[in-house]
C-alpha cells in the first residue's frame, strides 16, 4: 500500500512542499518507497522511509539533515536536497532524479536488465566503448574521493548503489543516505562480497578504510566481470553458510590470483570472464588489486588510496588504444624499447608519445588531458592534445594543441612554437614542452 | 601478457550464487476457496517483484512441493526466478505434512536439486499450512532435520486459523520464525514479506558483529535478520499473528 497518492504535498524542513505527482511509487525495497515529486519547479524523487528503524531514528534523521545542510562532495551524488517534516510518524528526503535510460550496475554485471513486463524480456546492457567504461572507473573512483576528501564515508558500497550511462560512462552514486563522517555508522554493515573482511568479521564497523576495499571490488568486477576471492577453494564448499562466508570473506579470503597461493584460483565454466582478462590487463593495474586484495586484506592502510587508482586508470585510459581495424588491445610491454606501438590484429604501427610512465599510442583521434600535460592539473577531462590528419596532405599525422598556451617543439637541435588551435606533424625523437615543468617525447623507432 | 586484441566489453554474466526457495504449501481440502486463491494471487503477483532482489551475483530459483493426500513439485527442478511461471495450484485432500518433509530431504542434496558445481547460499524454505498433519510428520521431520542443507537452511513457516503450532515451532526451531493468521484475511501480506525479506536476507546483507556463525550449519544469523526485518515492519509489540481477530471468517 502506497504512503501517498498524486497531489499531496509533503512539507520540507526548508519550507516549501514536495509535491507527488504519481500515485504508485517508481519503487519499493525493504527501506522504504521512492516517489516521483515536484520540487522547486522541476521533477525529482522522494526516498520516503517505512522502515521502523529508520523512520524512528532521531540520529539517522539528523545526519541527512546534516548531508542537506553540507552540500554534495560532488555533482555525482543523488545527494540528499531536502528533507522532509514528519508525516504520519515517518519522513523522506529529496533527491535528483535519475536520467531514465541510464542502468544499473549489477544490470551491467548481468549484462543485460530484467523488463518489468509479463513475460520479462531481457535488454543487453553494455557499455557503447572501452573508454566509456574507463570514464566510469575513473568517476566512480573521484567521487569517492571527493567524499573522502570531506570526512565522509559511504559504508554501503555495492553493485545496487551506481547507476550508469552506457553511451558515454557517466555515473550516478546512489542510495547517499548512509554517508556519515568517517567512523559514524547507523547500523548498515554492506552487502556480500562487497564489505571489507573486518566488517564481515564484526571487528569494525564501516570507514573510509572498508570503503577503499569495496571500491577495489567494484573496479575489480567492473573490469575483470568476476569475484576476486570467489574460486576453487570457495567452490568446493557448495553451500555458502553464514559460517562458510565468514570463513571465505572474513577469516581467510584468498584472492584468486594471489601471488603465491594458487589454492583459490578461477574455476573453468564458472569464472571464465577473469579467466580470460586478467592476463590481458597491464601489470601495474593488476599490482593495485594484488595489493588491495593481499597485503589489504588485514592491514587496512594499505589498501590503494583514490589517488592511486586514478593515477592507474588515467593511464590505462591512454594506453588502450583502438586501430583503425577495429582491433583493441592495451600498449604492450615492449613498446618503450621497440619505439612503437603495433596492433595485434592487423600489425599496423602507430608512434608513440611518452608522458611520464604513460605511453600513449599516436593513432588517429588519441587525445591526452590536462593532468597529462600541464604541470599541478587534476583536470583529467579537459583535452588538450589530439591525434588529427592534415587536411591538406591526406596520410599526414600530427599533434594538435587544444589547450590555452604555446607548446614548444624540439627536434635535432631545432626548436619552435606551436600555439593553440595548431598542430604539428608527429616525428620521431621530437620533445614537446607543454609548460615548463612539463614534457613529453616521440619515442625514436628501433 | 599485453598487447594482443581482445574485446574488453564482451562478457558473459558474472557468475551467481544459487538461492533456492523451497515453498511446502498445504493444498489439503481444507485450503480450498479463498486460501488457495490469495496464495496463487500473492505469489503471481511477488514472484516480479523478487526478480531484481539479491542484485547481479545471486540467482534466485523457485521450487514449490504441494502437498495433500500425496506431494508433487510444480517443476521437476528449481527454475529461475526470471522465467519461472506460478502454475495455479487448486486444494483438496489430506495433509501429508511428512511426506512432504521426506520429499524436501531427497531433494535437498548435490545430486538433486542443489547440484554442482553451482555455488549455493543457504536455501530458504517456507512451510505453509492450515491444519494438522494427517501422517507421522515429526517422524518425517526428525529425518529431515539431519540434511546439512535443511540445518544451515532460514526456515519460516506460514500457519492459517486453526493450526499446529508445535509441528511449525518444530520445523523452524524457533517460535519467531513462525507467522500466524487467525483468518488468513492478511495472508497474502504474510506471504509477501516472507518472501521479499528471506530473499533479501538469503542473498544480501548480513548485519555486522552479529556473531553466531560459529558451526557450519548454523543459520542463526539469517533468523536473527529475519526476525529483526520481521520487528522493523511489523513493530516490536504488534505481532502479525493476532492483527486480524474481527476479520470475517465466512465463505471458505
Amino acid at each position: 500500500m502506497s504512503s501517498f497518492s498524486s497531489g499531496d504535498r509533503i512539507p520540507l524542513m526548508t519550507g516549501g512542499y514536495a509535491k507527488v505527482v504519481r500515485d504508485a511509487p517508481l519503487g519499493s525495497g525493504g527501506q522504504g518507497e521512492v516517489y516521483l515529486v515536484e520540487y522547486k519547479g522541476t521533477q525529482h524523487a522522494l526516498k520516503w522511509y517505512t522502515s521502523l528503524k529508520m523512520r524512528t531514528s532521531v540520529e539517522f534523521k539528523e545526519n541527512i539533515r546534516k548531508n542537506v545542510y553540507d552540500g554534495a562532495p560532488s555533482e555525482r551524488f543523488a545527494w540528499p536536497l531536502d528533507v522532509t517534516e514528519d508525516v504520519n510518524g515517518s519522513f523522506g528526503y529529496v533527491m535528483r532524479l535519475l536520467p531514465k535510460d541510464n542502468e544499473e550496475f549489477s544490470d551491467f554485471l548481468r549484462t543485460y536488465r530484467i523488463t518489468k513486463t509479463e513475460p520479462p524480456r531481457r535488454v543487453p546492457v553494455k557499455f557503447a566503448s572501452f573508454p566509456c567504461l574507463i570514464r566510469a572507473a575513473i568517476q566512480v573512483v573521484d567521487s569517492f574521493a571527493a567524499l573522502h576528501r570531506v570526512g565522509k564515508s559511504y559504508q554501503d558500497l555495492n553493485d545496487g548503489g551506481i547507476s550508469m550511462d552506457m553511451s558515454t560512462g557517466d555515473i550516478i552514486i546512489c542510495d547517499c543516505d548512509n554517508i556519515a563522517p568517517d567512523r559514524t555508522n547507523f547500523g548498515i554493515a554492506g552487502k556480500q562480497g562487497y564489505m571489507a573482511p573486518e566488517i564481515v568479521l564484526g571487528t569494525k564497523t564501516p570507514d573510509v578504510y572498508s570503503d577503499r576495499f569495496s571500491l577495489a571490488v567494484i573496479l575489480f568486477k567492473l573490469f575483470f566481470r568476476d569475484d576476486p576471492f570467489w574460486g576453487a577453494k570457495v567452490c568446493k564448499c557448495c553451500n555458502l553458510t553464514d559460517y562458510n562466508y565468514r570463513k571465505y570473506y572474513g577469516e581467510e579470503p584468498v584472492f584468486i590470483y594471489h601471488p603465491t597461493d594458487s589454492s583459490n584460483r578461477p574455476v573453468e565454466g564458472i569464472h571464465d570472464n577473469v579467466i580470460r582478462m586478467w592476463g590481458r590487463y597491464p601489470q601495474y593495474l593488476k599490482d593495485l588489486f594484488t595489493r588491495a586484495f593481499v597485503d589489504g586484506l588485514k592491514e587496512t592502510s594499505k589498501r590503494p588510496i583514490e589517488i592511486e587508482w586514478m593515477s592507474a586508470l588515467i593511464r590505462l585510459r591512454s594506453e588502450s588504444f583502438m586501430c583503425s581495424c577495429g582491433g583493441f588491445s592495451f600498449v604492450s610491454d615492449d613498446a618503450e624499447k621497440s619505439g612503437e606501438c603495433t596492433c595485434p590484429k592487423c600489425g599496423r604501427s602507430y608512434p608513440v608519445l611518452m608522458l611520464g610512465k604513460t605511453r600513449l599510442p599516436l593513432a588517429k583521434d588519441a587525445v591526452a588531458y590536462s593532468c597529462q600535460t600541464r604541470f599541478g592539473s587534476d583536470d583529467f577531462e579537459k583535452i588538450t592534445l589530439k591525434v588529427v590528419e592534415n587536411r591538406l596532405k591526406q596520410g599526414l599525422m600530427g599533434l594538435k594543441n587544444l589547450d590555452d598556451c604555446d607548446w614548444e617543439v624540439f627536434l635535432d637541435g631545432t626548436r619552435k612554437s606551436v600555439q593553440p588551435d595548431k598542430g604539428t606533424e608527429i616525428v620521431p625523437g621530437m620533445r614537446i614542452e607543454f609548460d615548463r615543468k612539463t614534457s613529453g617525447t616521440v619515442l625514436r623507432r628501433n | 601478457m599485453t598487447g594482443e586484441a581482445f574485446d574488453p566489453l564482451e562478457a558473459e554474466p558474472i557468475a551467481r550464487k544459487r538461492l533456492v526457495l523451497f515453498y511446502l504449501i498445504d493444498v489439503s481440502g481444507s485450503m480450498d476457496g479463498q486460501k488457495i486463491g490469495v496464495v496463487n494471487q500473492v505469489m503471481e503477483e511477488v514472484i516480479p517483484e523478487i526478480r531484481n532482489v539479491g542484485g547481479a551475483d545471486s540467482d534466485i530459483q523457485l521450487a514449490v512441493l504441494t502437498f495433500s493426500s500425496g506431494t508433487s513439485w510444480m517443476y521437476p527442478q528449481p527454475s529461475s526466478i526470471e522465467t519461472f511461471q506460478w502454475s495455479r495450484l487448486s486444494a483438496d485432500g489430506m495433509t501429508s505434512m511428512g511426506g512432504a518433509f521426506l520429499e524436501l530431504d531427497n531433494k535437498m542434496s548435490r545430486s538433486a536439486f542443489l547440484s554442482a558445481p553451482h555455488l549455493s547460499f543457504a536455501p530458504v524454505v517456507f512451510l505453509l499450512t492450515d491444519g494438522y498433519p494427517t501422517d507421522d510428520a515429526l517422524g518425517a521431520l526428525e529425518k529431515l532435520k539431519l540434511n546439512r542443507w535443511f540445518k544451515s537452511s532460514l526456515k519460516v513457516a506460514l500457519g492459517i486459523g486453526d493450526f499446529d503450532r508445535d509441528i511449525l515451532e518444530a520445523f523452524t526451531g524457533n517460535p519467531e520464525l513462525v507467522l500466524s493468521t487467525a483468518t488468513g484475511k492478511n495472508l497474502a501480506q504474510l506471504i509477501r514479506f516472507a518472501t521479499i525479506s528471506s530473499s533479501t536476507i538469503g542473498s544480501r546483507s548480513m548485519g555486522y558483529g552479529s556473531g553466531g556463525a560459529d558451526s557450519e550449519d548454523s543459520s542463526a544469523l539469517k533468523e536473527k535478520a529475519f526476525i529483526d526485518m520481521k520487528k522493523d515492519a511489523f513493530g516490536d509489540e504488534q505481532n502479525p499473528t493476532v492483527d486480524d481477530i474481527d476479520m470475517d471468517d465466512s465463505g471458505w
